[in-house]
């Protein structure tokens, strides 16, 4: 049922669209120069002569991006630990925040402890590694798929919403016309929680796509390397100190001007991937539609 | 890739031929090779720079192959996480068979030396050793500034003496001075005046606003040497590659506290009062002032080569400064590290072939292996004349391989150049079809900065306890100075207070404590040294 | 409806715990993988939380190395500058949440009330995109818009007021605010993202029931969807409360420099000065236990605070 809008409700839209604009401005600015940056000449960059149109135009961070052999090899694991890592992700998270909305979970309030805790305290890298070790998973692709499965801030907020916004009675009905607990999980709560699933998809897809330390660490086939990896091998250059010798700073002068010209290249290469997903995301963002068709 | 194979295999024919084709008897190697009968495979765990290529597919280690019978297997790790890789290597006790190319502290020394983990080498130096022990007796302290507390060596030593190497350069824009109708600056007050007059005639900098000194507070690019070094220090500009300390008469004394600092600072005070420093050097990033240089707007900065900041061409424009004095008549010094590392390489205690495994190091302390290692094939890039070594025409080498100088390409296809070895290349860059510019470079610091190279205060191994109290003090009296430093300069602190306020604070922060544990040391170390 | 559970929960038998387990196993499959997990990659390894308290070196494992007991965090309270970088720490924190808290809320709502879907997501999109910027290049456009020679900034407050440029990064007093705004600039849109699909997920029969009350846009917004979202508000402040004590490093190392250093360094750069001195493992970790137990400590507090005004909370 379309609402309609009253003369203090078109006031107010006015505003909203208003502000809206005006923050949509301020943020679009520095995107804007990071584009004009990727085809601009470093030098002109650095210099801060750069503002509303690129100088020095020149394509060259992008073909330095795309000429790089790994970067293909990169993108092929990326997609591979993105896809299969967030579908995992988003089982075990999805499952365990269900069922610690249900108070008939026996130890509720402590297996919300255990989870919390391990927000705050762990062991650090060296026992991790360890228990890595112990579990044969080095420089396997399981290292990086089962080191990210889940987020106890993510269970949070996703039981957060499970728990606020889907009603009880219709759970309250569900079980007495005899559903199963997975059955009230898979045919009422996934459906409504399309929006937060659509975040967690969101969230745990951009947290894969980013990750770069446990590649790191864990794995020393660079066949298995993902894409932000590669990426930084780039970016991070040796110190040029004046103390060393011409020869060694002309390489590392070498290296770092690669680095410069595909600096802002590579930010948008890696990341408009990620920005294309969401606008197929967002089409969960509604609700009303699902419970209507539940309540039903 | 298939290029790359044979342009390696032409390598090594190439190398074989001119091997006898050579008439200089600089083939010096007095290890006897092979090193093994049958075939040795060893683990090795090593960085990787940004700028190397593969190590497996590499000119050296195929060389080293055939040379010695020993084969290489690489664990090689990108180097900004080698640290924490290499903990948990230690962690879980997966050794490998040595560490090389450096990313071993002395505290590491100390500490793994002393548990064993790192065995010591002190029999292998002596004994399966030819070429380090002709390399000692050229340069004595290559042996004993690597003698840890127990009186062994755990690493491999490196050595690289020449006026080339170990130091910062500062160069000032010639064509402007020339225009002005200046000279070069003998003394500070000089330097004022030119920096005075470049600030005068901003249509000098042709592409921007004209600077006279720019660079970096935050990292090495710093004015500071050139002035300390003008009023007779050699320490205070640890950022700059050398110490913090100064040695007066045997005493360890903390730069940043005695007069003449004080006196650096105020001098310093004045350029940045009267406009002659970057408004933005305290705050700007190293892109920013590199492209300041590239834009030709700098007329006077420290750095590895001009040309490695503006073209080849351009360079031309920028000279070496000689030391300056701040009082004629005034002997004239310039700091140099002492050119020797330790950690290059380590043999661990899971080796079953450590001799094999010096041996295989020691072919590197010879000159053949040192050249070899660092510049690659010989006949390819460079050749042996009488002097020495002499680079071939680098510029139509690369253009094929997208590179544009010798070192990339090097550190690409040919040798990582991260060996323990010894060398001096002192007459490394002359003649032939070196370029120009680079030449003049190379003959300005052996003119100009060599004859004043002084030493400084050492690099030297501390006990844990030594290590643990010292690394905290230095912390905070580390931040301290340098955040007075700026203050100082800028004026949001006043250099009256200098003798009161400062140093109160440095002493509640406990530097009498500092400078005792660092005297301890260096006692230590000078009583080694006999 | 819930009352009836409840009433059952009160007259507990281990009889009837056991009953009630069975009668919901399924629950506990759900619940399994991630606590498997847990037990696995946080449990197993949580021993080495010791480190704290050792002299650690790697070869001689975790407890072959030397107990030290406090310390490494007498180090860390007896240095100069301790007071200064947990004031700094927890001065950028307060003020990124005094700032940088309700944005995101502001902009969740604002958005919600646009009804052109195409602009909808136009918006949405550019919203969110700083958060795709690195660290790194986020603070080369900083120093290049605020440098006194050419940055945006001060040519824009040249050219309205005729004021001589000022070198932002070099003033203490104002690094505070460069770092907060630019993290709110980075962070907001994404940050947004929660709140809004937690306003996907008020029922819209409640806005129909209102609008029949009279009820106009803006009242709906105050009355309807921010109590709505409520619940989500105050987990995600009793999380920020979470991290009250860590302020990441990399953004600071970037943006500091000696002209600013008192305002600027926190307790992630120190430690990370001392490890440059000599990799120190344990100290980290001794700073870092010490930073975890405030955080915790400072999430209980709100969370029982929240449990007290009747709000949502953790546990």
């Amino acid at each position: 049922m379309k609402i309609k809008n009253t003369a203090v409700d078109r006031a107010f839209i006015a505003v909203n669209y208003t502000l809206l604009t005006l923050c949509f401005l301020l943020v679009l600015y520095p995107l804007y120069y990071v584009v004009c940056a990727s085809v601009s000449d470093p030098v002109e960059v650095n210099l801060g002569h750069v503002f509303l149109y690129p100088r020095g135009f020149s394509m060259e961070g992008y073909h330095k991006v795309f000429a790089y052999q790994p970067v293909w090899i990169g993108y092929r694991n990326t997609i591979f630990y993105t896809v299969v890592g967030t579908a995992i992700s988003l089982a075990v998270t999805l499952s365990c925040a269900y069922a610690l909305t249900r108070k008939e979970l026996l130890g509720r309030g402590f297996f919300m402890m255990v989870i919390t805790i391990t927000m705050f305290f762990g062991g650090g890298l060296i026992p991790t590694y360890l228990v890595v070790r112990e579990m044969h998973m080095i420089n396997t692709v399981w290292a990086i798929l089962l080191l990210g499965a889940t987020s106890a801030h993510n269970i949070i907020v996703t039981r957060t919403f499970m728990g606020s916004s889907i009603p009880g009675e219709i759970q309250e009905s569900a079980m007495i016309d005899g559903a199963t607990d997975f059955g009230i999980f898979f045919r009422i709560v996934l459906p409504l929680s399309m929006p937060i699933i659509a975040v967690m998809t969101l969230f745990f897809g951009v947290g894969r796509w980013n990750s770069y330390f446990n590649e790191l660490i864990y794995l020393n086939d660079s066949k298995l390397y993902s894409l932000q990896l590669y990426l930084r091998e780039i970016l991070v250059r040796n110190q040029i100190s004046e103390i060393m010798s011409a020869e060694d700073a002309e390489a590392a002068a070498e290296q770092a001007r690669v680095a410069e010209i595909m600096k802002f290249s590579l930010i948008i290469v890696s990341t408009v991937p990620i920005m294309c997903v969401y606008p197929f995301l967002q089409k969960f963002f509604i609700k009303g539609v699902m419970l209507g068709a539940v309540k039903g | 890739m298939k290029k790359l194979v044979s342009l390696t295999l032409a390598l090594l024919l190439l190398l074989m031929s001119s091997a006898l084709a050579s008439d200089v008897d600089v083939y010096t190697n007095k290890q006897p090779m092979p090193i093994a009968e049958e075939k040795i495979e060893l683990t090795m765990m090593a960085a990787r720079q940004a700028m190397h290529g593969n190590w497996e597919d590499m000119w050296w280690f195929q060389y080293m192959e055939d040379l010695t019978n020993i084969h290489w297997n690489f664990d090689l790790v990108p180097s900004d996480s080698y640290q924490e890789k290499k903990n948990l290597v230690l962690a879980s006790q997966d050794l490998p068979d040595m560490f090389y190319g450096g990313g071993i502290s002395k505290a590491d020394e100390v500490t793994y030396g002393g548990l064993g983990i790192f065995i010591p080498l002190n029999d292998y130096l002596e004994n399966s050793m030819p070429n380090f022990k002709a390399a000692v007796e050229k340069w004595p302290d290559l042996y004993t500034y690597a003698i840890t507390l127990d009186g062994n060596v755990y690493s491999f030593p490196y050595i690289w003496r020449s006026a080339s190497s170990g130091t910062t350069k500062y160069v000032i824009n010639k064509d402007w001075l020339d225009t002005l109708g200046l000279d070069m600056p003998e003394t500070l007050d000089d330097l004022y005046n030119v920096l005075a007059a470049f600030r005068d005639h901003p249509e000098l900098s042709e592409k921007g606003p004209m600077i006279p000194f720019s660079g970096l507070n935050n990292s090495s690019i710093q004015i500071d040497q050139l002035v300390l070094s003008a009023y007779g220090l050699l320490g205070g500009s640890a950022k700059q590659g050398f110490t913090n300390y100064e040695v007066v008469d045997g005493e360890v004394k903390y730069a940043a506290t005695l007069p003449q600092y004080k006196d650096a600072l105020t001098y310093i005070k004045k350029l940045y009062d009267d406009g002659l420093i970057d408004s933005e050097y305290f705050t700007q990033t190293s892109e920013q002032w590199s492209a300041k240089g590239a834009n030709l707007q700098i007329g006077m900065y420290n750095c590895a080569a001009p040309y490695v900041v503006c073209s080849l061409e351009e360079a031309a424009s920028y000279k070496l400064m000689a030391p300056l004095v701040a009082e004629e008549g005034q002997e004239k010094i310039w700091p140099q590290t002492s050119g020797i590392q330790t950690g290059r390489a380590v043999i661990t205690c899971v080796n079953s072939y450590p001799e094999e495994t010096a041996r295989w190091i020691d072919y590197t302390y010879s000159t053949e292996g040192a050249n070899l290692e660092v510049c690659g094939p010989e006949g390819i890039l460079w050749h042996w004349v009488e002097e020495g070594v002499v680079w071939v025409s680098e510029e139509q080498k690369f253009k094929d391989s997208g590179l544009n100088s010798w070192s990339g390409y090097k550190l690409a296809y040919v040798s990582p150049d991260v060996s323990p070895l010894a060398m001096d290349t002192s007459l490394f860059y002359d003649l032939e079809d070196y370029p120009p510019v680079k030449k003049a470079w190379y003959a300005s610091y052996r003119d100009q900065l060599a004859p004043y190279y002084k030493s400084f205060f050492p690099d030297m191994y501390y006990t844990d306890e030594e290590q643990m109290e010292i690394s905290s003090l230095t912390v905070d009296i580390e931040s301290y100075v340098e955040q007075c430093k700026a203050k100082f300069i800028v004026g949001e602190m006043s250099l009256d207070t200098f003798e009161t306020d400062y140093m109160a604070a440095l002493e509640k922060m406990q530097l009498p404590r500092l400078l005792e544990l660092q005297q301890t040391a260096y006692d230590r170390y000078l009583a080694n040294l006999d | 409806m819930a009352a009836q559970l409840n009433v059952q929960r009160r007259k507990r038998t281990p009889a009837q715990l056991g009953k009630k387990i069975i009668l919901h196993w399924q629950l506990y499959v759900l619940i399994a993988p991630a606590l498997i997990y847990y037990a696995l990659f946080h449990y197993w390894p949580i021993y080495g939380l010791q480190i704290a308290f050792r002299n650690f070196v790697p070869t001689l494992g975790i407890t072959g190395s030397k107990w030290v007991g406090l310390m490494h965090l007498k180090r860390f309270f007896n240095s100069y500058y301790f007071g200064m970088l947990v004031r700094n720490t927890f001065v950028i924190n307060l003020y990124s949440l005094a700032v940088g808290f309700p944005v995101p809320i502001l902009l969740a709502l604002m958005i919600n009330e646009v009804e052109r879907s195409g602009y909808k997501r136009l918006v949405q999109t550019v919203l969110y995109a700083p958060h795709f910027i690195s660290t790194v290049v986020l603070c080369g456009m900083i120093c290049s818009f605020l440098s006194p020679s050419n940055g945006l900034i001060n040519m824009i407050i040249k050219g309205f007021t005729g004021r001589e440029p000022v070198n932002y990064l070099g003033n203490p007093r104002i690094f505070k605010t460069i770092y907060v705004l630019s993290g709110v600039w980075q962070s907001s849109g994404w940050g947004a993202i929660v709140y809004i699909a937690a306003l996907a997920g008020i029922d819209p029969e409640l806005h129909e029931a209102a609008t029949i009350d009279g009820a106009n846009r803006l009242q709906r917004m105050l009355h309807i969807n921010l109590p709505g979202i409520m619940p989500t508000i105050t987990i995600m402040f009793i999380l920020r409360m979470g991290s009250m004590m860590s302020v990441g490093f990399e953004k600071i190392f970037l943006l500091q420099n000696s002209l600013n250093m008192e305002a600027s360094d926190v307790i992630s750069t120190y430690v990370y000065r001392i490890g440059l001195q000599n990799a120190q493992y344990s100290f980290s970790a001794a700073v870092g236990l010490f930073n975890s137990v405030i955080n915790f400590a400072l999430l209980l507090v709100f969370n029982t605070i929240s449990k007290a005004v009747g709000q949502s909370r953790l546990f």
